[in-house]
């Protein structure tokens, strides 16, 4: 088996990298001292991928699909995974976001045997008409939970306005109407398709073998035909309304400013590019934050994210405030200074600074690390590529990146 | 281990040399007793520091200071553990580029030039209005301050609110905020905990001279377990129009925070509802299918144990029921197996508590709040020496205190 080596000397971290014989990539991070070692396996399969092509057949699963394959995972013929890693000494959990589901697990001891019973785990999925009726009243409260948070449903309200088609619109986990409809054919059909090798990026991070973990997983992955073609998506650059608004009576308005981006080009320097041009734009140390502290418009600082995926490239400035439309027409009147004015050199040496050492911090965290090269794994792109990225980030690049942002394909969404 | 050491009067350095990390991390927490009195006051203070100081005197500037120091983080909270009212100031930087020198320099900036007047007391006035109404938002968050306020009433400090009270932050004038503000600098307890990887004398000597302030009539704060006073548990049911209920339950135990009957609750607790295996898990969410989160947690401070629950609206009374029968069952019999299982998934939570400073840091304010001084590999040997009978100890002196339900 043949192994890629990364250093970064300034870190004084290492990476293993080898692609198996069934396809799957893995990423082995050694870190020692540390009291537990965690281990990710991911699918590039989530909530956003609901029509495809496999084995002959075009489907289109209802929403919520990738998510309730999450949740039966765990289970398995008379039984259930949770009581295995608990018995192995793991603590074990999963997320489906749009681009991928992760299953993960962390422990002290019995590493080896834990990682094994992972990649078993994932080989499979025990579905019964029963089972997964059970499973329905299980989410169906959890899509209550979201249904009571503001941030939660705020963010979905500005996406369903941004997207006419991208499946990004439509809630992780579905509703409680598309709920009812999932059915084992769904679920099977599915996993069949996307639960394949070549799909399969697994990252470990702690006290490992390198060369001992990749000869488990060449070991226990069984080969498998990777059939998936999923259908592509024709999302248009316009939008529907830019401004929507729902009330849950909260002590102050929460808001999401979502900027729609062309996602042609999608790579890691876009990735890493946006977040710190949206760190200068709105950061904490921005004049545009510095502003609407002043004139009282804000008190906390805004918080910043770049939504990535296949055909997807969003930027969110995310706040509360007691007038957003106010603060929305400030941060775009900012974006068409900094346009026509160019970047500030001295924020944009900052800004630098700031992601360099925030990078850094993540290494601390055997978590942290496992959960951005997971992300970073969707695209074949590791941790150091995105340092590089970062160290090596020009302000014109930032410029270039900036000329996207346009108020005609932005969404105001709030609640209040 | 942390070495500890006093470097002014009641104000004590605890310092860990950890080589692992890339960065140093510094938590100050200033204490005081919970009080209705001085509850607002204290958390208004911790908004003046959080706000800007003379140096900085804005967010944005401690904002601009911080991306020179490398990204550096600062954040300022008012947090509650049993009768205390903390003050808790943290600030995490890279290791190298200087970083750490500036970093001691800018807390002392920060906590002993902070602007308590005018338009920055203003601003901290409106924030921390916000902040107490935020609590509403969060409706998990929510439902456990109401039902420990109803339970609390005027007679245990505990029920007073981290954040003070919304309606007192305005009464507040410019002259009695600076003095309590220099009441808590000169007098109130401070305990600076920081994993670190310069030379320990070096580091010593420096907060000496940061925190060299006068210092007099060093508060004493004294932690008292919750007294149960009835018989029958009490009942809030509260109408918010949600979708899904927030079921809140608290047991007293009327056991004293000693280590001994702490560790008999903790073991009890991950019986209950530890996680995955826990009994609530496994009966309301796995068999019943009747929620997607539930489980249960203590305060260690008042010995209490509160069950949490995310359920249908309408399955509240068999979700009551079904809590009920766990509790009862558990009280009944608890067997050595059970015991085992809740032990091992403490330690197992336990074991990487050295992995990030922070998590390092709170064990270890913990067990100083608690005057349990362990290290975290002593704690885990202190769980496995727990016994079936401390476990059923705990479990025959749950009594179910209050009943908290919004919907």
């Amino acid at each position: 088996m043949g192994f890629t080596l990364k250093t970064e000397n300034s870190l004084g971290e290492k990476m293993f990298i080898t692609t198996l014989s069934s396809g799957a990539k893995c990423y082995i991070i050694p870190k020692y001292g540390f009291g537990k070692s965690e281990a990710v396996v991911s699918f590039r399969y989530g909530s956003a991928d609901l029509r495809f092509e496999a084995f002959g057949e075009r489907r289109t699963s209802p929403k919520g699909t990738a998510h309730f394959i999450e949740h039966k995972m765990f289970e398995k013929e008379g039984g259930n995974f949770f009581a295995d890693f608990i018995a192995g000494d793991a603590d074990t959990n999963a997320f489906t976001d749009f681009n991928k589901t992760a299953y993960y697990f962390s422990c002290k001891d019995n590493f080896e045997e834990n990682f094994e019973r992972l990649l078993k785990m994932v080989g499979s999925v025990y579905l019964t008409d029963e089972n997964v009726e059970h499973e329905k009243g299980i989410i169906g409260q959890e899509i209550a939970m979201y249904d009571d948070d503001p941030n939660w449903i705020v963010y979905f309200n500005m996406l369903k306005r941004l997207y006419k088609k991208h499946p990004v619109r439509d809630v992780i986990a579905g509703t409680q109407e598309t709920l009812k409809t999932i059915d084992v054919d769904d679920l099977k059909a599915a996993f069949d398709a996307f639960y394949v090798p070549e799909n399969m990026r697994i990252v470990v991070c702690g006290d490992v073998e390198y060369e001992k973990i990749s000869q488990i997983a060449e070991s226990v992955i069984e080969p498998k035909v990777n059939g998936a073609r999923r259908a592509a998506i024709k999302e248009p650059m316009d939008i529907g309304r830019n401004y929507i608004s729902d009330s849950m009576e909260l002590s102050k308005s929460v808001f999401n400013l979502g900027f729609k981006l062309e996602p042609e080009e999608m790579g890691i320097k876009k990735v890493y590019g946006t977040k710190m041009l949206l760190d200068i734009i709105a950061g904490e140390s921005s004049y545009l934050y510095g502003k609407l502290l002043k004139s009282g418009l804000l008190d906390e600082s805004m918080a910043l994210q770049y939504l990535w995926g296949r055909r997807l490239s969003l930027a969110v400035i995310m706040g509360k405030s007691d007038a957003p439309k106010d603060v929305a027409n400030c941060i775009a009147r900012e974006i068409e200074k900094l346009k026509k004015n160019g970047i500030n050199a001295e924020s944009f040496r900052r800004a630098k600074k700031k992601h360099m050492g925030r990078f850094i911090r993540g290494f601390n965290s055997i978590d942290a690390i496992c959960m951005a090269q997971t992300e970073l794994a969707v695209m074949d792109c590791d941790l150091f590529d995105a340092f590089d990225m970062i160290k090596n980030m020009e302000k014109e690049y930032l410029e270039e990146l900036l000329m996207d942002f346009d108020k005609f394909t932005a969404v105001l969404s709030v609640v209040k | 281990m942390f070495k500890t050491y006093e470097i002014n009067q009641g104000i004590r350095l605890h310092y860990l040399k950890d080589s692992k990390f890339k960065t140093n991390t510094i938590a100050v927490f200033i204490r005081t007793k919970l009080s209705v009195e001085n509850a607002t006051k204290t958390a208004l203070v911790a908004e003046c520091i959080k706000g800007g100081c003379k140096k900085y005197v804005t967010k944005q500037n401690i904002a601009v200071v911080l991306e020179e120091m490398y990204g550096s983080v600062f954040d300022v909270s008012v947090i509650k553990r049993g009768d205390e009212q903390i003050i808790y100031t943290y600030f995490e930087g890279i290791r190298g580029y200087d970083v750490f020198e500036k970093s001691v320099e800018f807390l002392g900036d920060v906590l002993y030039s902070s602007i308590i007047k005018g338009s920055a007391l203003k601003k901290a006035k409106k924030s921390l209005k916000e902040s107490i109404e935020a609590v509403r938002d969060d409706k998990g968050e929510y439902a456990v301050e109401k039902m420990i306020e109803k339970m609390c009433g005027q007679k245990d400090s505990f029920g007073v609110p981290a954040l003070g009270y919304s309606k007192e932050v305005d009464g507040i004038d410019e002259d009695t905020l600076d003095k309590h503000y220099n009441h808590l600098m000169t007098s109130a307890p401070m305990d600076i905990f920081i994993v670190g990887d310069g030379d320990e004398d070096n580091v010593g000597e420096r907060f000496k001279e940061i925190f060299s302030g006068a210092r007099c009539n060093i508060e004493e704060i004294k932690h008292s377990e919750y007294i149960s006073s009835s018989d029958k548990p009490q009942v809030f049911l509260e109408n918010q129009q949600l979708n899904q209920g927030k079921l809140c339950i608290c047991y007293s135990t009327g056991l004293k925070a000693e280590k001994k009957s702490l560790m008999g609750l903790m073991v009890l607790n991950e019986i209950l509802g530890g996680g995955a295996n826990g009994r609530l898990f496994l009966q309301v969410r796995e068999k019943e299918g009747l929620c997607y989160s539930i489980g249960s947690f203590v305060f260690k401070h008042k010995m209490l144990l509160v069950v949490q629950a995310g359920i249908d609206k309408k399955a509240y009374d068999k979700v009551v029921g079904l809590v009920e029968n766990a509790v009862n069952d558990i009280k009944k019999e608890i067997d050595e197996k059970a015991v085992e299982e809740g032990k091992k998934g403490i330690i197992k939570a336990y074991q990487g508590i050295g992995d990030t400073p922070v998590e390092r840091i709170n064990f270890a304010f913990s067990m100083t709040l608690l005057g349990l001084e362990l290290e975290p590999e002593e704690f885990m040997e202190e769980i496995k020496k727990v016994t079936a009978l401390q476990v059923a100890e705990a479990a025959k002196a749950l009594k179910s205190e209050i009943i908290y339900f919004l919907k």
